[in-house]
């Protein structure tokens, strides 16, 4: 019975029924399924197949972004409960356009992507000061920094900002990745981040990944 | 000769989008971001909230500025004689900004764009005959980023006799663009009537304003010189997925920015742009060779006429990373739909990569395939002459008509002779090396690039302007942040 809801709630998402996953996840916690149990089984297992059907081309970014809607009604309701047991966020992902840059889609795209992965993201937004990303780790504490930059004159931003976390001595206790369209591999390497997502889907695996260690 | 228009919107449509738009402009607003802009519209009627910074722009005022802007002005290049009438009736065709990635004419793989890239390009455009205008289409790597604006004008001002325009980079960036645009042509007095130089003003869609571009645009418009309002609305991200939502919404903000400039300075030259495009579904990225681009353009070149404006629209784009078919079909169906749409000053040669990249051949090549493109909206022409009726008695049955004067006065206009593709026999083309497209427009833009030689300019104006690109590379970067107007 409560398997069947579990499962009933991973198709919703799935299926993208937004309106559905609050009532099925309501279900499940009443049949005494616990938060834990419920986000791992039904929650995380639907964004995997979500994540397939995006690789595969079935799914386009509107039917991933519908899917995150359904998820995101089912994880408000587990949210206060998964905080008072064991359980951590997946890790939180600071994200912003570098300063000179009014460019903003591509970021807000990743950022969508993330909170539908499960990741707590902030987001502080376009032409950000490099010393702006520096205060706002200090305050937010992210495990990743992301940095977005569309222009070739404020891909230099990207690097001050990594120069200024190295001079503040806090450039070990954050990974650092940079994307958008001009960024490159080599550039990423070059100015000394740990990372380059050539879309918003890498940029979410390359998160995986970095957080895995 | 009918005409070959191209029209997806119907009359009463072109209304309906329009009415749509007003109401967008009435109850939702647009946000201003430069507060003397603010304070401007506020004079001219507009809804004005400081805290949001959301302006909303009741019909009438609109309906009342918006006419103020002239149906018709006429663009020249650094070379006064070099007339082009841009109106809604006239066509002409300009390369497309700014690549910063260069497709290599000599190793075909991509490296970063030097200003030696940005000369050539000028040169290339200075020579081919369909290419009336240019941009700054390619951005210099290699130099001071504060110098870029005069750098590049200099460079068109030494090698081509053709119309230019830049991007609006803020106050302190466009004031030095009117400096340099005095100094080349001697005085601003020569550019009241005919107008040499334009200013891009990029939108910030959904429904917002982008600070440097609205100091360009206010400056641009007080000094009289032309501005493109360009907004680059992808649909199903930056505006509904659904085409006509995509038009109310982009065609609002066009007007606004209009009305804008007419606010500033009434009967300043404006165009109607469009870099409107869809998105691409899977990733997010801009789709600017999807043939939506086309009907997008197309669509804007009927708003555009409807409000008796001159339109700007986006072509010749492709998401192909090298010279392939893909390229090629994208190119030339977009050039095709924006011109038979009707959009009076195309700007779209020479980029790949979602006009990230730029390539001399493919610039070469766009010229060729604007050639095609005129010749089809050229229509056919039925005269005496042309039906031919006695040729056609003397030839008789079975006879050929090579050996007709008939023939001989009049192919060079009735078809199109392309310099670029190949119509040889088989054995021929594999004599000649197998030679495909893209080779023989290299050979052709390096033959071109070879025979150029710089303008002589006066030693003054050299001075000068060399006086002045150093003074400007003395500043810093805070300098130019500092001129900027408040929020
Ligand atoms: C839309 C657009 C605009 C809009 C932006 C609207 C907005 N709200 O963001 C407007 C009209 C305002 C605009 C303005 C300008 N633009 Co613009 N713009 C574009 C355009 C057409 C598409 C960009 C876009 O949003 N793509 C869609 C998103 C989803 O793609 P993306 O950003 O690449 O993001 C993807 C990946 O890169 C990645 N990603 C992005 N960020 C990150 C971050 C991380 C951490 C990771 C992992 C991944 C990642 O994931 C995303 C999803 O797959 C591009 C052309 C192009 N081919 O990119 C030009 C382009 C970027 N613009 C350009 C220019 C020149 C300008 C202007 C300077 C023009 C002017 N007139 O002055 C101004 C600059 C203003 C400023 N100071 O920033 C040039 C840049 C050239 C250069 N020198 O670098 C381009 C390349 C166009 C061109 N060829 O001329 N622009």
């Amino acid at each position: 019975m409560a398997n069947d809801t579990l499962s009933k709630l991973e198709d919703a998402i799935v299926e993208m029924k937004a309106d559905e996953t609050e009532a099925l996840t309501k279900e499940a916690m009443q049949a005494g399924v616990s938060a834990l149990d419920i986000l791992n089984g039904g929650l995380l297992t639907a964004l995997e197949r979500v994540g397939v059907l995006f690789r595969d081309g079935d799914y386009f970014l509107p039917d991933v972004l519908m899917c995150v809607k359904a998820y995101k009604n089912a994880y408000a309701l587990l949210d206060s409960e998964l905080k008072k047991g064991a359980y951590k966020s997946r890790g939180t992902v600071m994200l912003g356009t570098v300063h000179g840059d009014i460019h903003e889609i591509g970021k807000n795209i990743l950022l969508a992507l993330l909170q539908g992965n499960g990741y707590t993201v902030v987001d502080i937004g376009v032409d950000v000061q490099s010393a702006v990303f520096v205060e706002k780790a200090k305050e937010f504490k992210p495990d990743i920094i992301g940095m977005s930059a569309l222009l070739t004159t404020s891909m230099p931003a990207m690097k001050e900002v990594v120069d200024l976390f190295v001079k503040d001595g806090s450039r070990d206790r954050y990974k650092i990745i940079v994307g958008g369209a001009p960024v490159s591999h080599a550039f990423a390497k070059e100015i000394g981040a740990d990372g380059y997502g050539e879309d918003a889907q890498s940029g979410v695996e390359l998160v995986g990944r970095l957080l895995a260690g | 000769m009918k005409s070959g228009k191209y029209q997806v919107l119907s009359e009463s449509e072109i209304r309906t989008v329009h009415e749509h738009s007003m109401r967008v402009l009435a109850e939702t607003g647009i946000r201003v971001v430069v507060k003397k802009m603010r304070g401007i519209l506020r004079d001219i009627g507009c809804a004005v909230d400081e805290e949001t910074k959301i302006v909303k722009f009741p019909a009438h005022v609109v309906e009342e500025y918006r006419k103020k802007a002239p149906r018709e002005f006429v663009m020249c290049g650094c070379d006064p004689s070099y007339e082009r009438l841009i109106s809604p009736d006239t066509r002409v065709f300009s390369g497309l900004s700014t690549a910063i990635n260069m497709y290599d004419l000599e190793t075909g793989e991509y490296r970063p764009t030097t200003l030696k890239d940005v000369v050539d390009h000028i040169v290339l455009i200075d020579y081919l005959e369909n290419v009336h205008t240019n941009q700054m289409d390619i951005w210099p790597n290699d130099i001071p980023m504060q110098t870029i604006h005069v750098e590049t004008m200099r460079q068109w001002a030494l090698n081509c006799k053709k119309p230019y325009t830049l991007g609006s980079y803020g106050v302190m960036a466009t004031k030095d663009m009117m400096h340099m645009l005095s100094l080349i042509m001697g005085g601003m007095d020569r550019v009241k009537t005919k107008h040499p130089f334009n200013a891009i003003i990029s939108v910030q869609s959904p429904l917002s304003t982008a600070h440097l571009q609205i100091e360009g645009l206010m400056l641009m418009a007080q000094n009289g010189q032309p501005c493109i309002m360009a907004p680059e609305a992808m649909a199903g991200t930056t505006a509904p997925v659904t085409l006509a939502g995509l038009l109310v919404q982009h065609n609002a903000e066009i007007i606004a920015h209009v009305v804008m400039a007419q606010a500033v300075n009434a009967g300043a030259p404006v165009f109607y742009g469009t870099v409107s495009t869809i998105a691409e579904m899977r990733r997010g990225t801009v789709a600017l060779g999807a043939i939506e681009t086309g009907m997008i353009s197309a669509a804007s070149a009927q708003m555009a006429n409807f409000y008796n404006l001159p339109c700007r629209a986006v072509a010749g784009c492709t998401e192909s990373k090298t010279i392939d078919v893909q390229c090629g079909t994208e190119r030339a169906q977009s050039i095709m739909l924006a011109a038979m749409g009707g959009a009076n000053y195309i700007t779209c040669v020479g980029t790949l990569e979602s006009s990230t990249a730029a390539a001399h051949e493919l610039t070469v090549i766009d010229n060729e395939i604007i050639g095609m493109v005129e010749r089809a909206l050229r229509g056919i022409e039925v005269n005496e002459n042309s039906m031919a009726l006695d040729v056609i008695k003397n030839v008789g049955p079975d006879g050929n008509y090579l050996m007709q004067e008939h023939t001989q006065k009049n192919f060079r206009t009735e078809h199109f002779i392309p310099k670029l593709a190949d119509r040889e026999k088989r054995d021929i083309w594999e004599k000649g090396g197998k030679r495909d497209m893209a080779v023989r427009a290299r050979e052709e833009a390096k033959k071109i690039l070879a025979k150029h030689k710089q303008k002589d300019i006066d030693a003054k104006l050299a001075k000068e302007l060399d006086d002045f690109v150093k003074s400007v590379a003395a500043r810093s970067l805070d300098d130019f942040y500092a001129a900027e107007w408040e929020a």
